[in-house]
């Protein structure tokens, strides 16, 4: 049986995950994230809004509340160094009725207080909210506007984390699902069993089992973080899925709203923020979403659902041209118990760090979490020596100017394969998707996520063979062994004669 | 067959001079008629682009037969129909461009210029005195008619599995659901039981199918495929691959009847579920688009709302057969000539008042031209919205009838309508405001 020694072993390589990878790769250690899907960021990081909340919300005393500020601050900073993109939009939190201006009130006070800039209610009935926002509906009376909320993708910012913690050392073990996880005394350490969920274990350096050897877990599962707590019998909490379900509009929708506009949450679920209507960094407009409670494999949507965010989001914004929609899609949210965030040494063994219930504002969070994780490991025994050689800084690989072709002559004179648009939609060359698959993209979902190729009006149409046929190249593996999203998500079953 | 293209085109060569008469774009049916048919005509400097490597566009991958019986007179498969043309482009002096992407027009200059790309010399400006667009079009696809459920892999469209299966080859799944029964959808059904799939059926939302007649027959019925009008797709089931789905069938608003729903288990599910003209170049260069048909608004020359600029072919209106996508290819070419000769005069002639308006009435999904000048003969394209036995065309203003004994969403409908009976309108009109002819499909009521 093979071994693999690890000073920390993280489970789970969603932006959590890999955002406390990247941390951890600031010192001397060998660090190793486990992750299931055949790629990063596959679970609740894709399906989110990928607003950076500027933190007037949340309970007191509360995680959520007291991070956010700062965590917004934080991820700013670190985007900067990763060439995360980001978009300085604002946000807008709407409502409808007088006795809901108290709730604006009562955030813009408590944001006020945690040193938030640029917070400011506006009222539609001079026309001012309109003015921000042509599309606004009469019925909504006022929005809490918020300057230092921006928008960013959350699946390039995961993508960004693991290129940089790679490069900084980090080993990652893709396509590799956690099978048991147990702490041996004797041994000071946890034995971790993992199994591929790839049959092409090899181009993710998984193979069936494989034992990591683990000085220290930080668990960072996501929705299956409490089933991994279980498992060295921390049974403190539990993750609900809670499911929510979007729209993505064309890029022709692009400038239905100009920020994140929230609807204010039913003041008898108290869940979420409520339903958005935002635009992407990608020039989409994402709608949604639901707060349903779900079991964690039911990634479905219905019409229902969908129905309701019409109907609730059109009574925010007009106009919005659902005909335009590219996709729908739905994702879990990992609620706890507790109903917050889950940080820290778990009781059953302080060895074990425990980064659960990470829901809205967590992407904002996930560089301050992270940092709150490095300390827990260093109070926890971890001896955290200064890695010398860290870079901080990753750089995006260009992309051709859609707008001004002429910048691409630059990109085209270091290398001619820019000239091969491979999808038409999101014109995406092929130096582009050839760059992704060396920097990790194994499927046709990862080549999307790097580079948008298959993500515009055709979904694919066009480009979903040409991709194949480079990943298979790439890889090395043959055309029938691509897949879409890693297991057995095939796109064809058997070769012909 | 498609390798025989290939090597066809790599002999042919283009020049670095990068001005042009006439620039065609797109290298299918309706591009290669459009560029040697204006050569025929004389042009002197034509350029066809094409973004794949070999000519052809969907052809190469289209080997049922059916193609050529109204330009060759003989049946032919698409590589045959398509090698025929490829002969003729090499045949004659025009220019080609292969592996080369139009990204944009940019009509705002005294020249109409081409933005283009490719691996071969990067990104450049093409400029022309004529532009003819034959773009083609592209499928519609999950996202947009909104199939609740999961998202595995193994939901794809027809088209994307015909190029996999016949150009690739290698088969997408075992147990195939289709859902659309249009013309691809309906030939995929039978090219996959004949590669040793199970077609469980063809699913279609409308009470009638929106394939050609013989389509139905010929690849359904003598395969026993079943084909169920009035049902459609409404669950998706699979994590990573897909497992089965829920199909309904539908009441007549084509609400999904809930008593009416079973789950059917299957590896793919393909989608036939209607194409879009191809149109981002020509909003590049914000040219009128008819939302009815999804492609340029015309003229009865094929002249869009940018002077000099032609559309044909399915970039224009999603046609059912190849040959008519020709005969607009020559079309426009004729025009663009015209054109070039200064003898298709007015700027901006779409946009001109002088013209006359088409509109699609009762029971007309679209019609082709959207503008006539009433000057010359024109033979309007129409396609009918639902099936009618009996019917006769009506062009409101010119008090014309044209009895059809039976109309069919699949089918094109052919109407010559002579500048005589224009003339009967142009008359007329000069006393009426109305600056528009009507165009409807109504059902003959018994006894007249």
């Amino acid at each position: 049986m093979n071994t693999i020694k690890a000073d920390v072993a993280v489970i789970g390589a969603g932006i959590t995950g890999c955002a406390i990878a990247r941390q951890l790769s600031k010192y001397r250690l060998s660090t190793l994230v486990i992750e299931k899907e055949a790629d990063v960021g596959w679970g609740t990081t894709k399906v989110n809004t990928g607003l950076i909340h500027s933190g007037y919300a949340g309970e007191k005393g509360s995680l959520k509340l007291s991070l956010c500020h700062n965590g917004n601050m934080l991820f700013r900073k670190n985007a900067y160094e990763l060439d995360i993109p980001i978009k300085n939009t604002g946000s807008l939190l709407n409502v409808f009725n007088q006795s809901q201006i108290k709730i604006l009130e009562e955030n813009l006070k408590q944001g006020k207080a945690h040193g938030l800039l640029g917070l400011e209610i506006i009222s539609n009935k001079d026309g001012a909210l309109k003015k921000l926002e042509p599309n606004i509906s009469k019925n909504v009376i006022a929005g809490l506007y918020a300057g230092q909320a921006c928008i960013i993708s959350p699946y390039e910012a995961a993508i960004a984390l693991y290129e940089n913690a790679k490069k900084n050392s980090v080993r990652f073990m893709l396509a590799s699902k956690v099978t048991s996880l147990k702490y041996e005394k004797s041994q000071k350490c946890f034995f971790i069993n993992i199994q591929p969920t790839s049959s092409e274990h090899s181009i993710y350096g998984c193979e069936p089992g494989l034992v990591i050897a683990a000085d220290y877990v930080v668990n960072a599962a996501g929705i299956y973080a409490d089933e991994i707590a279980k498992m060295v019998g921390d049974l403190s909490f539990e993750i609900k899925a809670v499911k929510g379900q979007y729209y993505l509009l064309d890029s022709e929708a692009g400038e239905l709203v100009k920020r994140p506009n929230m609807r204010i949450s039913d003041p008898k679920t108290k869940k979420s923020k409520g339903m958005v209507v935002a635009p992407t960094t990608g020039n989409n407009i994402i709608i949604g979403s639901t707060y349903e409670d779900t079991d964690k494999n039911d990634f479905s949507t219905t019409k229902k659902a969908l129905d309701e965010v019409k109907v609730k989001l059109g009574q925010m914004i007009e106009n919005i041209p659902f005909n335009k929609t590219i996709t729908i899609f739905a994702g879990l949210r990992a609620i706890s118990n507790t109903g917050d965030f889950i940080i820290g040494q778990c009781q059953a063994n302080k060895k074990f760090i425990n980064a659960a219930g990470i829901q809205s504002p967590g992407l904002t969070c996930a560089f301050i979490i992270s940092e709150i994780i490095s300390d827990q490991l260093k109070e926890a025994g971890l001896k955290l020596e200064k890695n010398t050689k860290f870079i901080p800084e990753r750089k995006r690989f260009p992309k051709l100017d859609k707008v001004n072709f002429k910048n691409n002559h630059e990109l085209f004179a270091r290398n001619s394969s820019y000239g091969e648009i491979i999808c038409r939609c999101e014109k995406v060359s092929e130096a582009e998707i050839v760059n992704a698959i060396e920097n990790g993209a194994t499927t046709l979902d990862g080549v999307k996520f790097r580079t948008r190729a298959g993500m515009g009006r055709c979904q694919g149409g066009y480009c979903t063979l040409r991709v194949m046929k480079l990943l298979s190249k790439k890889l090395g593996i043959p055309i029938e062994k691509i897949t879409k999203s890693g297991g057995d998500s095939y796109q064809a079953k058997i070769e012909m004669d | 067959m498609v390798k025989l293209i290939k090597q066809a085109e790599n002999k042919i060569k283009h020049s670095s001079d990068s001005e042009y008469d006439l620039v065609v774009i797109g290298g299918g049916p309706g591009g290669m008629a459009a560029a040697v048919k204006a050569a025929e005509l004389g042009v002197e400097r034509v350029l066809l682009i094409e973004r794949d490597s070999f000519l052809g566009g969907i052809l190469p991958q289209c080997i049922h037969s059916g193609f050529g019986i109204k330009i060759f007179n003989s049946e032919l498969t698409g590589p045959e129909y398509c090698q025929l043309f490829v002969e003729k482009v090499r045949n004659i002096s025009i220019e080609v461009m292969l592996d080369t992407m139009a990204l944009t027009l940019d009509l705002k200059g005294d020249k109409k210029s081409i933005i283009v790309s490719s691996r071969n010399f990067g990104i450049k400006r093409i400029t022309a005195k004529a532009i003819i667009l034959s773009l083609g079009c592209r499928e519609r696809t999950r996202g947009q008619i909104l199939i609740p459920g999961s998202r595995p892999a193994g939901v794809l469209t027809a088209g994307l599995v015909q190029k996999m299966v016949n150009i690739e080859g290698f088969l997408p799944g075992k147990n195939i659901v289709i859902l659309g029964s249009g013309d691809i959808g309906l030939i995929m059904a039978r090219r996959l039981v004949l590669e040793g799939c199970k077609v469980k059926g063809v699913f279609e939302l409308m009470p009638f199918s929106t394939g050609l007649l013989r389509n139905i027959s010929q690849c359904l019925e003598d395969f026993e495929i079943p084909l169920y009008l009035s049902h459609t797709v409404t669950k998706i089931y699979g994590d990573k691959r897909i497992k089965s789905v829920d199909i309904a069938m539908v009441d007549k608003n084509l609400n999904p009847i809930q008593t009416k729903t079973k789950n059917i288990k299957c590896d793919t599910l393909l989608l036939s579920v209607g194409l879009i003209p191809e149109n981002e170049l020509s909003k590049t260069a914000e040219i009128e688009i008819d939302l009815k048909t999804g492609g340029p608004a015309v003229d009865q020359y094929l002249h869009t709302s940018r002077n000099g600029v032609f559309a044909c072919g399915n970039s224009l209106f999603v046609n059912d057969l190849a040959d008519n996508v020709t005969e607009d290819g020559y079309l426009a070419a004729q025009s663009a000539v015209s054109f070039l000769n200064g003898r298709l005069r007015s700027e901006k002639l779409i946009r001109s008042k002088k013209l006359i308006n088409i509109e699609a009435g009762e029971n007309i999904a679209y019609i082709v031209p959207q503008k006539v000048s009433g000057k010359s003969d024109v033979n309007f394209r129409i396609r009918a919205s639902i099936p009618l036995r009996n019917a006769f065309i009506e062009f409101s203003n010119i008090g014309l009838k044209k009895k059809v004994r039976f109309v069919n969403p699949g089918e094109l409908i052919f109407a010559k309508i002579t500048k005589g009976d224009f003339g009967k309108f142009l008359e007329c009109n000069t006393k009426t405001a109305s600056d528009s002819i009507k165009v409807s499909i109504k059902k003959e009521v018994q006894g007249q």
